[in-house]
């Protein structure tokens, strides 16, 4: 398993079925991202497109405005439309709003591994090493999402087969792959290097082209 | 009818007029007109509740359709008999509208045609045929000028035509089916027509209780007609699937006939040596090798199905199926054989006449039971068994809510007394012409007396009989007379004399009261799930763990439309009322009842207009049932028919119980017609879709099947526990021996399970740990943690208390009795807990030991039946294991180690449970074990109320 020591511990302490009344719940005043924007008219606030955001966020949507967030643990896609909507952990609490809510495919342990602050995933061997590695996280689009705490180089690498790596520069800690109209192969096995984090990925067999839900082709280098 | 006794064909099938099968309330006299718009309560337990009538099948064999005396059309996929994927309703009133007695369903499987008596409410006195298409259930055709009833249908091969024999005005008549045009008819039969038969070439062949045979050449033209040779009153007629041969059975004649199908001349009898009764059903094989039948006679009590080789000129074999008659045989492809009986049951015969599965209705059957029906004097107590002659009988107690077995005896019971001096009932059992002291008791023709039970006084006696119930003085003088629901198999008077408790053939048990014999309370239990239901006149009702889904509301729509059913638990907060249920033999009054229920419960019960409640009623229109389905995004088009002025508040979407979508309104209504895009689970899964009122009534869900053929899910799921158990209370009034030990003993199974989950994160609180606000803390957690591919469980040890409304607490360890209500944690934020768990949940608790600290020590302090039917209903679907039903206490004993539930529960998930020895336990599997193991262990003084959605089962433990 790829997990840093922080994350370790918390694995041994889970199976080990220990009640510590404060290891399984985030402390105190600690930062949570919980959704992502898919989606937002213009003017709300000061949120774009792709920001993750924390539980206890809101945002007045007017008569007009509209935005769609997805739940990075429980997989709600919810559109939103009018009203004010208010982020809680698992989902949207929607006051005088329309909601459409429905469950996306998302690998949510995936994204709380790449989501825990502090943690540094390490992808396994390429394809000239002997075993293939586990992935960190499953995507159900062809073309994933990635977030970055800062501008730097991203390469992807496919592990499974021979295939030349993909590089691009993070300009703006964000990039849809979809917009470069880049698509990797379904029930490919990828490595995300990002500096010195890596994340070992699976596009997922029946993995959606184009415009899946943004949680379910998510890579976060934090 | 189920009584296996030799009964004249004119009075089992056209006389089904006689009959007032299943209705719920009691019968009252003359044919209402208009149709009633009042809801009217009905039993559903998932299969045909009487006699089935009607089987049909299309062309390819896998779409079958049945109807019945019990007022409903059943539609089965042959691939998946469990449920039907459709009940459909008829226009009904409380008397006899929307008996069915018979079905045809077009070779393409996209109509169902029934009749029976049917539209006898309508414009000019005639009788109705319905149309029904079997996508949506709804009625496109109503056919409203039938002369008479209809006994028999048969369609076309190219579904082009439809023929109907009819009875009153006895008739053939020939439908063009495109547009229910009359094409032909015959009015010249003579007596009523109970089969009918077309072959390729659009011959029909009918028979007449006139002791006829009628061929017609196609457009029924031609008409040859014979004396039946057989017998007097020929009752089925089948081509054979060459054409060239027609099979005629008789009721008043053992003999079967083979008719040359030009022109009727005798070719052959079928060997009927042996047999003295006639055979009422006759089919075809589809290859023509074989012909079968059935009818009256019996081997050994047993209803056999007669074989015949080489096209029924061969020997013929019986094969013993059933102990009731069968009503219909319906051949199949691959020379498979459907078959029906009286009393609901519908099952399957593979080629070599196998039994492969039968459906049942589940009603107890009643019948020789005059001497195991016994009744406590007060009437809150009643005994019975669910098999004929009463073996392994069972108990029923209104104080405990809880079924349990007969065994030891109870001195307290007392049966019928059925001998008095001077009084002298005699001829009382099966006879026509019972007699009191030397004279006749006069019945109606046909008319069965079938149980006795004198009063304690010995002043008056009640006589239960096949269509009624009825009260005698001494003197032999009717005091009243109530029509009965199915035939009257066993009654006894009560030790203080206020009530006749009777079992019918409807599965039901009702109390009548004695001064005039309105029925006070119903009782209903399923023979198989030992689910059960009592309820009063107006429908407040008491019911066990999955019992409030055997009865519901039906509501008419009009003579033109399909009518809409509605479970009672969709109106569970109105209805569910275990005070007035307790109160009603008390108060011998609904209305006083109520007024004590609310008294001490705090309520105010209003009158209430059921229809200005009623949810809306949702449509899948696609995918279609059982679709098959590669990619797991799909579209679900659907309808809303709302049936109140309430708006649309929101629809979920759900999958196997998880909600997959949610639309909720906000300015702009929701539309009633629309699509939802949603992720399916990548597996089989059963698809349910919701709509909730602004007044918060949820709809019947709309239920699909999805079959998966795309790659299976790659995800391995985590494991997520919540152990609270709490034995050491800080009040000393409150300890427990075991329920610590019992959350440590819980968890502790799934601690090695890591082969099984992708991880596993157990929190317990034990005893002082257990505070109101650690539980509320740890509930956060285990409401967040998992993920939508996870599974989540909370097991629950300890107190549990309810108020006076019914309402239920946990006691946290350091409440005490007197704060329990105002410091206890609620079931609504145990159940907003649960319902937040994005994955998959499992709720057990064990919090049903005994009252004494509330001050009822015989019982527990909580009705935990509720709480498994609330989180169990469409629009939770929380799966739920309680260690009790009702009120009855949970046991746990030193030798045990654990109480009995979690003791049951622990060896079941250790591997006691892997009953196919696959090497996991399921949820299924769990569910079967705990049932069976917690009822031996506490010599049936416990049984757990098990809530698990239908159809829904995944592996919880991998053994190795």
């Amino acid at each position: 398993m790829r997990r840093s020591t922080s994350f370790a511990s918390l694995a041994v302490f889970v199976l080990g079925a220990a009640w510590c009344n404060s290891a399984a719940m985030p402390r105190e005043g600690e930062r949570q991202d919980v959704a992502i924007v898919e989606e937002v008219s213009p003017g709300i606030g000061d949120l774009r497109r792709f920001d993750l955001i924390a539980a206890g966020r809101s945002a007045e949507l007017g008569q007009d405005g509209r935005i769609v967030l997805g739940y990075l643990k429980s997989c709600w896609q919810d559109s939103i439309a009018g009203g004010r909507a208010v982020v809680e952990p698992l989902k949207s609490l929607v006051e005088g709003g329309a909601l459409t809510r429905r469950r996306v495919e998302c690998d949510a342990a995936g994204l709380a591994l790449m989501n825990s602050a502090g943690l540094v995933a390490r992808g396994g061997n390429s394809v000239a090493g002997a075993a293939l590695p586990e992935p960190d996280v499953n995507l159900y689009g062809l073309s994933p999402i990635i977030i970055s705490a800062q501008a730097g180089l991203l390469v992807i690498e496919r592990l499974d087969i021979a295939a030349p790596p993909l590089r691009f520069e993070l300009g703006e800690n964000r990039v849809d792959l979809r917009e470069k109209d880049i698509a990797l192969d379904a029930n490919g096995l990828y490595r995300f290097s990002y500096g010195a984090s890596v994340i070992v990925v699976r596009i997922d067999r029946l993995a959606e082209p184009g415009r899946a839900p943004a949680v379910g082709r998510l890579v976060i280098f934090r | 009818m189920r009584k296996t006794i030799s009964i004249p064909y004119r009075r089992l099938a056209p006389a089904i007029a006689l009959i007032v099968p299943l209705a719920l309330v009691a019968y009252q006299g003359a044919l209402a007109r208009p149709l009633p718009e009042t809801p009217i309560l009905r039993i559903e337990a998932g299969a045909h509740g009487s006699d089935v009538t009607g089987l049909a099948a299309d062309a390819g064999g896998k779409l079958l359709a049945t109807s019945s005396y019990d007022k409903t059309l059943r539609l089965w996929r042959l691939a998946d008999p469990s449920a039907p994927v459709r009940v459909i309703r008829p226009p009904i009133d409380f008397d006899r509208e929307g008996s069915l007695y018979t079905v045809a369903l077009s070779p393409d499987g996209s109509r169902a045609v029934t009749a029976g008596w049917t539209g006898s409410g309508g414009d000019s006195g005639s009788w109705s045929l319905y149309v029904f298409d079997t996508a949506s259930g709804e009625m496109v055709k109503r056919v409203a000028t039938l002369t008479g009833r209809l006994l028999s249908l048969a369609f076309s091969a190219d579904g082009k035509r439809l023929a109907a024999g009819l009875k009153d005005k006895p008739a053939v008549i020939l439908f063009d089916t495109e547009n229910w045009s009359v094409v032909s008819r015959d009015d010249e039969q003579r007596d009523d027509m109970p089969s009918i038969d077309m072959d390729k070439q659009g011959r029909v062949v009918a028979a007449s209780l006139g002791g006829t045979i009628s061929l017609y050449e196609a457009g029924l033209r031609n008409k040859r007609t014979i004396d039946s040779p057989g017998g007097k009153e020929p009752a089925i007629v089948r081509f054979s699937p060459d054409g060239a041969t027609i099979a005629v059975g008789y009721s008043d004649s053992p003999r079967v006939d083979l008719l040359a199908a030009d022109d009727l001349h005798l070719i052959a009898s079928a060997d009927t040596r042996g047999i003295d009764k006639g055979f009422i059903v006759l089919a075809w094989s589809r290859s023509g090798n074989y012909l079968y039948g059935s009818g009256y006679y019996e081997r050994g009590g047993r209803n056999p199905i007669r074989r015949w080789e080489n096209g029924g000129r061969g020997a013929g074999r019986d094969f013993s199926i059933t102990n009731t008659v069968v009503t219909r045989l319906q051949p199949l492809p691959d020379d498979s054989l459907a078959f029906t009986t009286q009393g609901g049951t519908f099952g399957l015969l593979d080629p070599m006449m196998r039994l492969v599965w039968e459906k049942k209705h589940g009603a107890a059957d009643f019948r020789d039971q005059h001497d195991t029906l016994k009744v406590s004097a007060d009437g809150g107590t009643v005994e019975f068994s669910f098999e004929r002659f009463g073996a392994a009988p069972v108990r029923f107690s209104l104080a405990t809510k809880a079924l349990s077995p007969g065994e030891p005896p109870d001195p307290k019971l007392a049966g019928a007394l059925t001998e008095a001096p001077g009084l002298k009932v005699i001829d009382w059992n099966d006879t026509e012409r019972p007699a009191l002291n030397g004279m006749t008791l006069p019945l109606k023709t046909h008319e069965s007396s079938l149980s006795l039970a004198i009063a304690p006084d010995q002043k008056s006696f009640v006589l239960g009989t096949a269509w009624r119930v009825l009260k005698y003085d001494a003197g032999g003088k009717l005091a009243w007379e109530a029509d009965a629901p199915g035939e009257a198999w066993a009654a006894v008077v009560t030790g203080n004399g206020k009530f006749a408790v009777v079992a019918f053939n409807d599965g039901t048990i009702r109390w009548l009261r004695m001064s005039d014999g309105q029925t006070l309370l119903s009782l209903f239990t399923h023979a198989e799930s030992r689910r059960w239901v009592a309820w009063t006149a107006s429908g407040y009702y008491v019911a066990s763990a999955g019992g409030d889904g055997l009865i519901g509301w039906h509501v008419n729509r009009g003579a033109d439309k399909t009518a809409d059913f509605f479970s009672i638990a969709r109106f569970r907060d109105i209805y569910y009322r275990p005070d007035v249920v307790e109160k009603i033999l008390g108060t011998l009054d609904e209305g006083q009842a109520i007024k004590r229920g609310d008294a001490e419960t705090g309520r105010t019960t209003k009158s209430t207009d059921l229809a200005a409640l009623l949810p809306p009623i949702v449509t899948i229109n696609s995918p279609a049932e059982g679709a098959a389905v590669a990619a797991s995004k799909v579209s679900f088009a659907y309808d809303i028919r709302r049936l109140s002025r309430e708006p649309i508040k929101s629809v979920q979407l759900r999958a196997d119980g998880r909600p997959i979508a949610v639309v909720e309104a906000g300015a702009t209504p929701i539309a009633e017609q629309g699509t939802i895009e949603a992720y399916i689970p990548r597996r089989d899964a059963t698809i349910e879709m919701i709509a909730e009122t602004a007044s918060g009534i949820w709809s019947e869900p709309a239920a699909l099947k999805l079959h998966w053929t795309g790659p299976a899910e790659e995800i391995k799921p985590s494991l997520f526990i919540l152990a609270v158990g709490i034995s050491q209370y800080r009040a000393p009034e409150l300890k427990l021996a075991l329920a610590d030990k019992d959350a440590s003993d819980f968890k502790n199974v799934f601690d090695q399970q890591q082969k099984a989950y992708r991880k596993v994160e157990i929190v317990t609180l034990e005893n002082e740990k257990a505070t109101a606000a650690e539980i509320r803390r740890a509930l956060e957690w285990f409401a967040s943690a998992p993920t939508s591919h996870d599974v989540a469980m909370l097991f629950m040890a300890g107190h549990g208390v309810d108020d006076q409304g019914g309402r239920y607490f946990f006691v946290p360890q350091e409440v005490g009795p007197k704060e329990a209500l105002s410091q206890g944690l609620s079931y609504q934020d145990i159940r907003r807990a649960l319902a937040s768990v994005a994955g998959r949940v499992l709720f057990f608790i064990d919090t049903c030991h005994s009252g004494a600290a509330w001050g009822d020590p015989g019982k527990s302090a909580t009705d935990v039946s509720r709480i498994v039917n609330d989180l169990n209903s469409p629009e939770h679907r929380i799966m739920t294991f309680a260690s009790s039903t009702g009120r009855q206490r949970s046991y746990e004993k030193a030798e045990w180690g654990n109480g009995a539930f979690t003791k049951a529960v622990v060896e079941g998930l250790k591997g006691e449970a892997d009953f196919f020895k696959n090497g996991y336990v399921t949820t299924a599997e769990l569910d079967a074990y705990v049932s069976d193991r917690v009822s031996k262990l506490t010599l049936g003084q416990q049984t757990p109320a098990i809530g698990r959605p239908f159809g829904v089962d995944y592996p919880l433990v991998q053994l190795r």
